[in-house]
């Protein structure tokens, strides 16, 4: 057995309910290793929206690990090579979710790139050593952007407790500039366009499996972290500019990405790009939180966080689900998928219900994501992201829908389709089935990420 | 109570479940598939009597929960509900049956019935859609669904008829579904009762209310072809027979229909449209999509392109039975919603074994062929007269009641649209009957002798005759209490308030 996937996994669920128990029995709480007010030290916040993230990192985990673990031999070196990797990128990924100060938020997102990097590169060609570098120069560069800004409200405020700092933070020049340069830094690990060209190769080469890793948590947390800034300093010192900008970055990536991805030859490129695309909804978030009712704000957050759900178990599928197919035809090119739905129907039928997800059409995580947009970008008078959440659903549809035109092409062709085991084509139905039934049970994720919520917007 | 509240639940659940089950078993396990199939059929037919019987009674089913803050998922049946969850039900064990016989032997067939059951489980969820958010995630699922059948025989011509279906029906959707949100932002959840939920709104609210109308509409008139929104149905003609004749009668054409009538009954109410002058546009839009539909049909060679542009036709008299401002048209729309199924459904039935039989897809091929296949030439001709509206077939009464409705509505036009076109509808279906009963057969299969008793398989002339056979009675005995007439009588009374 692997020992090195289930014995970290079992830690892993045993914490989760531990710490789910003390959330949901006395709301949101804080924990430091060093107690004393000021000192940089290791600190945890936990609120619901936290939560959150932790059970779908921790489904991932599950989920993922379950597929590297049947998707590569048995005694194959990457096997061997491959879980200390894995689980440095979840406890990162854990640490950001939780982190209570900007030092831990620091080291914790320096993890997630050091395993990232290393997991990349696992891919057998040299294009993912490019790849690789590629990716470590772009979260280096952000990175530092980060730690320039953090740093400089060290220096102001003399903490970097997000607690202390959310009571004393004031709007200055200097504050403005700081926060301008983590929001850069953030951006640009989070692959929103025009700093996404790194994004599709890094995921397009890795392996499918590890694709799906990437795509679903690493690119979250970025965005994550930088969500969580804003929501608690945004009303205080985030500019409408600032915001705005986002939103139309975020609006250029959803119709950039989109028709790149309309026009990619390979599969997995058509998923990677499918990522620049769905990331691009998340930046809608800004302009909808800052100087608006707190009716629209409401409604933004809801929307986003389902956006990032579902989007993360929807990529997952994709990537799996392609990398099934791929696996299965022994060829990587769009164009080879005609017949494809006869030997591998179950896969094919994964990718199309996480595509109706990713489509942004009912029942799904996605739909309803941009349901709540669509709301308040109209409560706002904001009317004009209303056409780019509709092109860039139309969008969507068309890059999915041109797998399923050519997998349903019948040629008289005699195609050699290898079998691949059955075993594989399970991680990517689930995913797919959660995706879409976020769209019809949303109630009890959207009533978690409310706990606590309210306070750290600063409405009390 | 369990029950009556899980029952909407089980209608969808047996084509649902079904449709997954269908997908997991291997391709060759034919008896297996046609047994769950139909089975699946027989017991949403049983279920849906059932319902029927309780709404009779005044029974009230609803299946309801909370899918997000403020959102609410809700199937339930009421009259209108229980006419097309009926029609739906009784036509999709036909078209399965017919199906099975006519798939024989080709390839893809698992993908072909899974996705068939996923359809009708669309459509059944359209039929007991509770309110507008639950109506728009049906009303997407059947499109996507319906999708895998259109292109089915992944021939080039395939795939590109489904490329326009989808860059028609996904772009309605958005519309629909922009529509569906700001009715939600600015009057919250949107139940479906007669009379609908503007009584007593204030003039001021006239404009966004107008403006959400038309989002809903253009939304939903994509799928009810109506003009000049219908240039995806004609091309949607190459899918394989039992496709289109789904299409045609129950699922993609008749939920953009039933979304008008639910939107302008039980949202708006129909009073409030009247006030809010949105009726009349819509029903002139109606009458020029029946006139173009007809004159289109005219023109076509190609005996199911023919049939396509009569659809466009037929269907849009229901649109214009929903403007005509009084109970009578409202009888007359929700009857030709039943009888345009039927008699459609026939249709392409009998097209479709004409076309696996003997090769024949054009007019001019028809010659004679009453001679070698009777049967299906009987059904056809029954379905080709009810559409003129011939007394006494089924087709007689939506018509009459429809020209009753305008002379009460005091829309003469629409009495004028209703002539036209029924004399185009006789000049585009008793050519095509005048060739199969008068002209000299064609040498070529005339001589070949029937190597069966039958005409063909009994699975696919079984359908058409059942369908054709309805068609009469409904006609005939349209009075009678639980027929779809009386229905809609009952209906348009609680909806006027008589």
């Amino acid at each position: 057995m692997l020992y090195v996937l289930w014995l970290p996994l079992m830690f892993q669920a045993a914490l989760v309910v531990l710490i789910g128990r003390q959330l949901l029995a006395k709301g949101s709480f804080e924990w430091a290793l060093f107690d004393a007010v000021g000192i940089p030290g290791l600190s945890i916040r936990l609120d619901g929206l936290a939560f959150l993230f932790i059970l779908l990192s921790s489904l991932m985990a599950i989920l993922a690990g379950f597929q590297i673990s049947n998707f590569f031999a048995k005694q194959s070196s990457i096997q061997k090579r491959i879980w200390w990797r894995f689980w440095i990128v979840l406890l990162g990924l854990s640490l950001v979710w939780t982190a209570g100060d900007l030092i831990t938020l620091y080291i914790a997102m320096e993890l997630v790139a050091f395993g990232v990097v290393g997991l990349i590169a696992l891919g057998d060609q040299a294009e993912s050593y490019r790849s690789a570098l590629r990716y470590l120069k772009a979260v280096l560069l952000g990175t530092l952007s980060f730690l320039i800004g953090i740093l400089l409200i060290y220096g102001i405020y003399g903490t970097v407790s997000l607690e202390a700092l959310q009571q004393n933070i004031e709007s200055t020049v200097l504050t403005g500039l700081a926060f301008a340069l983590m929001t850069v830094g953030l951006v640009y690990r989070a692959a929103l366009f025009p700093l996404h060209s790194w994004l599709p190769p890094a995921h397009g080469s890795s392996h499918a499996p590890l694709s799906a890793l990437l795509s679903a948590l690493v690119t979250k947390a970025s965005f994550y972290t930088l969500a969580r800034l804003w929501l608690d300093w945004g009303d205080l010192i985030g500019s409408h500019l600032l915001a705005q900008l986002l939103g139309v970055l975020g609006a250029l990536a959803i119709l950039w990405g989109g028709w790149m991805a309309c026009r990619q030859s390979e599969l997995k490129m058509l998923v990677a790009y499918s990522s620049v695309n769905q990331v691009g909804y998340f930046f809608l978030l800004f302009p909808l939180i800052i100087g608006v009712s707190n009716e629209v704000a409401l409604l933004a957050k809801q929307g986003v966080m389902l956006q990032v759900v579902s989007h993360a178990l929807a990529k997952a599928a994709l990537f799996m689900a392609a990398g099934n197919l791929v696996a299965a035809l022994g060829s990587k090119y769009i164009a080879d998928l005609s017949g494809i739905s006869r030997s591998m129907p179950l896969s094919l039928l994964s990718f199309g219900l996480a595509g109706v997800s990713i489509m942004g059409l009912p029942p799904s995580g996605g739909f309803l994501a941009k349901w709540y947009l669509l709301q308040a970008s109209l409560l706002s008078g904001q009317w004009w992201w209303i056409p780019v959440l509709i092109i860039g659903g139309l969008l969507s549809a068309t890059y999915i829908f041109r797998i399923f035109s050519r997998s349903f092409l019948e040629e008289a062709n005699t195609k050699s389709i290898k079998i691949i085991p059955k075993v594989l084509e399970i991680a990517p139905m689930i995913l797919a089935l959660l995706a879409v039934g976020l769209g019809l049970f949303a109630n009890a994720p959207l009533a978690l990420m409310m706990i606590g919520l309210e306070v750290t917007n600063g409405v009390e | 109570m369990a029950l009556n509240s899980l029952l909407p639940l089980w209608v969808l659940a047996t084509s649902l479940v079904v449709a997954f089950v269908i997908f997991a078993i291997p391709e060759d396990r034919i008896k297996l598939r046609s047994f769950l199939n139909l089975s699946a059929a027989v017991i949403k037919l049983l279920l849906v009597m059932i319902m029927t019987w309780g709404v009779f009674q005044g029974v009230f089913y609803e299946t309801r929960f909370e899918v997000a803050p403020g959102l609410v998922f809700s199937l339930k049946a009421d009259p209108l509900s229980i006419v097309f969850a009926g029609l739906s039900s009784v036509l999709w064990l036909l078209t399965t049956i017919y199906a099975i016989g006519y798939l024989e032997e080709s390839p893809n067939r698992s993908r072909f019935f899974g996705f068939f059951s996923f359809c009708v489980a669309s459509t059944l969820g359209i039929a007991l859609a509770g309110n507008l958010f639950t109506f728009l995630l049906f009303y997407e699922m059947l499109t996507l669904s319906a999708y895998p059948l259109v292109v089915h025989r992944g021939t080039q011509a395939a795939l590109k008829a489904g490329r326009i279906y989808l860059i028609y029906t996904l772009s309605g959707g958005a519309l629909l579904m922009l529509g569906v949100v700001m009715m939600y932002l600015h009057f919250g959840d949107m139940p479906f009762v007669s009379e609908g939920h503007f009584q007593q709104v204030s003039a001021s609210e006239y404009p966004m209310l107008r403006l959400i109308f038309i989002l809903l509409i253009a939304g939903l008139a994509v799928k009810a072809a109506l003009v000049p929104l219908h240039g995806w149905l004609p091309s949607a003609m190459v899918a394989p027979a039992p496709v289109s004749a789904l299409l045609h009668a129950v699922a993609v054409v008749k939920a953009g229909v039933f979304g008008i009538v639910r939107v302008v009954y039980d949202i708006f109410g129909i009073e409030f449209s009247f006030a809010l002058g949105v009726l009349v546009p819509l029903g002139w839009l109606a009458a020029a999509t029946i006139l173009y539909g007809s004159i289109r049909a005219l023109y076509q060679t190609d005996l199911k392109r023919r049939l396509a542009f009569s659809t466009v036709s037929q269907v849009s008299y229901i649109t214009l039975g929903i403007a005509l401002f009084g109970p009578l048209g409202t009888i007359g729309a929700i009857v030709h919603l039943v009888h345009q199924g039927i008699m459609k459904i026939t249709l392409f039935f009998c097209a479709g074994n004409y076309a696996e039989t003997l090769g024949i897809h054009r007019i001019d091929e028809l010659n004679g062929v009453s001679k070698r296949m009777p049967w299906t030439s009987i059904a056809f001709t029954l379905g080709a007269l009810g559409m003129i509206g011939l007394p006494p077939l089924a087709g007689f009464i939506s018509k009459w009641y429809l020209g009753l409705g305008a002379l009460e509505a005091q829309m003469y036009w629409a009495v004028g649209v209703l002539v036209m076109s029924t004399l185009l509808n006789a000049a585009y279906f008793l050519p095509i009957l005048h060739r199969i009963w008068f002209r000299a057969p064609q040498a070529a299969w005339c001589n070949t002798p029937s190597l069966k008793r039958l005409e063909c398989s009994w699975l696919l002339l079984a359908p058409p005759v059942v369908t054709a056979v309805l068609i009469l009675l409904l006609g005939v005995f349209a009075s009678w209490p639980m027929s779809p007439f009386s229905w809609a009588v009952f209906m348009a009374n609680k909806e006027y308030g008589l």
